[in-house]
């Protein structure tokens, strides 16, 4: 048997007979077409489901001739030889093997390829899933998305970088962002460091939309005197004493915000000290007797009660403009609500539009300016929210100033919101602010208040709860929240915090919540009968750490509830207690622990146990403060 | 308002790719889109309700989703002045069932969208915003797999406005 192509596909084995098993070379276009159709018959046969390998025709050939190969025959027939030597059969044998060898390398080499294939399709998928993904979301979802994450950036930055850079992702955001105007109606720069390019981008690309203006304001005293002081006095005054008045200055924005000035929907001024003259002419002239059609709220931030002048020689500035709001003397704002204000006085608005005024939050740090509102409150004609936060009130007082405040009827409030720090101020000026205080028509009360460490009778809290009902005898939701002061933190000697024994007669829902140690007083419950008949729903907050006695509260809603349910009355109005957990690793927010039926108090108060055991994690979940609803 | 007969009532869904689920009323009805099409069906028919636009795997983890929150109260109407402070807290339940891959993320989106049920919605741009707050655009390309696509003329205007973002 002749087997003219064996020299043509050699060499396609080593040296020693053993043929390569990776990286396989085909040698020509003969050896490349036959181990084609090798492989494609071996694939077919293997793809058919025929039983085991089926080789091609011609080597299954070979193999059945090899196979038969005896030593009787060549004994018999003699060995045929090559012409250069050799047996034709071990060739033959040879050829065989090489042959397959190179079929089962093949394989290997295609299936590394494919792998490596099948991996890039894989990313491929990836890729294609989320630019899909993200992309397949319509404009509006993507707005939502957009909104959310600027809206919860960082405040450290001004708002209006936060649309740029997501503007500069890709140009299906940029046209997204930048033509949607609620993207820029924020505009607020670095004090210092305003951009102007920035707020006029904002100021075109927000079109017509109302704007949320954040302006700095530079405070700083301009000497037009000097007074001269005695002799004695010289060495700590050598110029005489300073004649001060206030200079105030914006941002240069404020040239190109004018202009839009019927678009301003709320104002924040930041109001910082600076001791020297801003070399700048934008002034607050540029909007004097301005127009404002759409102003709704103004906030104005300062970082100091008082523009203060520590240089040797100068003084303090008794009048200060910019803490009355003078720069808003001749504003028009018909549509002006709301005042967030700190260390500001609304003094010298106009008096229309103090009487529309519905809203007013108020942090005062110094009791003088405490008596300057309250003479203000009679002009709030129709205010119904009230915040008065003075948690950062001085111990600076006079007897005039405690004479000065009288009883202040907020005919009109309907929530009220009163917060105080005890290690802040003193009793004095707490008493006279707070106990003046008349609200005849809130129907809302949140009393928030930091701890000292003091015991619960000397505490301010003990002595304002009991005037309570008696100030504000309407309300039907009422709050009193407690947090211990951050000095207390860590000491041994924190004095518990007393549970109210008074409530106002229409009490629907109470919330008392307070992260200290509690302290029923039985004696003074004695003296009481609550007045908790319409009571539905009272929410207990505690704190059950180590340090923490929260015990009294189990006594206390007993007591409570021997006047929410006084012999099974059918017309009871009670309804549930709802039992809150500090959680100081989760953000030292209160979550909802349980919530126990009204016929299920008594076990409750009897179980010893605060806070039982819920049934699962799933169970707690976040507790909102409710938001009442006339 | 619902009522005790609903309650015990059972909802036939059938998906894009013909798979039928049968749920609790009280389930099916977080998705407002449903709620309406029973309301359009009434109570008598037991007609099943397609929803073309989405497939099995992804109403099952909708669903999932429904059922957890099957007692929560209504959402209160959408007001355009929304003045309430927003945030991108999710509860724990929420971010551990929103734990899933970028594809079943924005299929959830799309779906909830599609189902109108605002507060899975929520939860999902809730999510998406979480992954882009505070990054850098090249850090949100490579999340995504966005390409920079800006031409040469955009990239200059770009490079400008960057210039807003330095300090002083």
């Amino acid at each position: 048997m002749s087997s003219p192509d064996i020299r043509k596909s050699q060499p396609l084995f080593s040296e020693d007979g053993e043929p390569p098993k990776e990286g396989v070379q085909l040698q020509d276009d003969t050896s490349n077409l036959r181990a084609t159709n090798e492989m494609n018959s071996v694939v077919t046969g293997d793809l058919r489901g025929e039983d085991g390998l089926q080789l091609p025709e011609e080597l299954q050939r070979e193999e059945d001739l090899l196979n038969i190969v005896t030593c009787s025959a060549p004994l018999e027939k003699g060995i045929d030889r090559i012409s250069d030597g050799g047996s034709t059969l071990v060739v033959r044998a040879r050829q065989y093997l090489s042959r397959l060898g190179l079929l089962d390398g093949l394989p290997t080499e295609i299936s590394s390829e494919l792998k490596e294939k099948a991996d890039s399709a894989r990313q491929r998928v990836n890729r294609v899933v989320t630019v899909c993904g993200i992309a397949s979301l319509p404009s509006e979802i993507l707005i939502l998305i957009f909104s959310l994450s600027i809206d919860c950036s960082s405040r450290d930055i001004p708002h209006p970088l936060h649309s740029v850079r997501l503007s500069h992702v890709c140009r299906l955001f940029r046209n997204i962002i930048t033509t949607t105007s609620r993207f820029w109606t924020e505009i607020s720069s670095i004090p210092h460091a305003p951009k102007v390019g920035l707020v006029e981008a904002c100021l075109q690309r927000s079109g017509d939309s109302p704007l949320n203006v954040h302006l700095n304001v530079y405070i700083f005293p301009i000497q037009i005197g000097a007074f001269p002081v005695p002799e004695e006095l010289q060495l700590m005054f050598p110029n005489g004493v300073l004649d001060l008045i206030e200079g105030i200055n914006c941002d240069p924005t404020l040239s190109s915000l004018a202009l839009h000035a019927h678009r301003w929907r709320n104002l924040h001024l930041n109001v910082i000290p600076v001791n020297d003259m801003i070399k700048s002419s934008f002034g607050f002239e540029l909007i004097q007797n301005t127009i404002f059609p759409t102003l709704e709220s103004v906030t104005v931030y300062r970082e100091s009660a008082s523009l203060r002048h520590r240089d040797q020689g100068r003084s303090f500035i008794e009048k200060e403009c910019s803490r009355e709001m003078g720069f808003a003397s001749s504003w028009t704002t018909p549509m002006l609500r709301t005042l967030n204000l700190r260390d500001t006085l609304p003094s010298s608005l106009p008096e229309s539009s103090l009487a529309a005024i519905t809203t007013v939050r108020i942090n005062l740090s110094t009791f003088n300016d405490v008596s300057s509102l309250y003479a203000l409150f009679s002009k709030l004609e129709r205010v119904e929210e009230v915040h008065l936060d003075v948690s950062r009130l001085g111990t600076s007082w006079n007897e005039d100033q405690l004479e000065r405040i009288q009883d202040v009827v907020l005919g009109s409030a309907k929530r009220v919101t009163l917060r105080f720090d005890e290690d802040a101020g003193l009793m004095e000026l707490w008493q006279a602010t707070f106990f003046k205080l008349y609200c005849p028509n809130a129907t809302s009360l949140a009393v928030e208040a930091t701890r000292c460490s003091k015991e619960p009778k000397r505490a301010f809290l003990y002595h304002l709860l009991p005037k309570i009902p008696a100030r504000f005898p309407k309300v039907k939701n009422y709050t009193v929240s407690v947090k211990e002061s951050l000095k207390l933190i860590g000491q041994e000697t924190r004095k518990p915090t007393s549970l109210p024994l008074h409530f106002p007669p229409d009490l629907e829902h109470f919330t008392f919540t307070c992260d200290s140690s509690l302290w029923f007083s039985e004696k003074g419950a004695r003296k009481i009968i609550p007045r908790v008949s319409r009571l539905r729903t009272l929410t207990l907050g505690v704190n059950p750490s180590v340090m923490n006695d929260i015990k009294p509260a189990l006594d206390w809603v007993r007591w409570i509830a021997d006047y929410i349910q006084p012999h099974n009355r059918p017309e009871q109005m009670f309804e549930k207690l709802v039992l809150l957990k500090f959680d100081c690793s989760r953000g030292y927010r209160y979550r909802i622990k349980k919530i126990i039926p009204r016929d299920e108090i008594e076990a409750w108060c009897a179980s010893g146990v605060v806070l039982p055991e819920t049934l699962s994690e799933v169970e707690e979940t976040e507790y909102e403060e409710p938001k009442w609803s006339e | 308002m619902s009522t005790t007969e609903d309650k015990t009532r059972k909802v036939k869904l059938v998906t894009s790719d013909n798979e039928e689920f049968e749920v609790d009323w009280e389930v099916a009805t977080r998705s407002v889109l449903i709620k309406h099409m029973l309301e359009d069906i009434g109570e008598s028919e037991e007609q099943a309700i397609p929803l073309p636009n989405v497939t099995a795997n992804v109403l099952k983890k909708v669903l999932e989703w429904c059922e957890h929150h099957r007692k929560d109260p209504e959402p209160a109407p959408e007001s355009s002045d929304d003045n309430r402070k927003r945030t991108l807290e999710i509860g724990d339940w929420d971010a551990k069932f929103i734990q899933v891959d970028q594809e079943m993320l924005f299929e959830i989106i799309l779906a909830a969208n599609y189902l109108d049920i605002k507060a899975l919605l929520d939860v999902g741009c809730k999510t998406v915003a979480n992954m882009i707050k505070g990054k850098q655009p090249e850090e949100i390309r490579k999340m995504f797999n966005i390409v920079n696509d800006f031409t040469p003329e955009e990239e200059a205007q770009i490079k400008k406005e960057n210039e807003w973002a330095e300090d002083r």
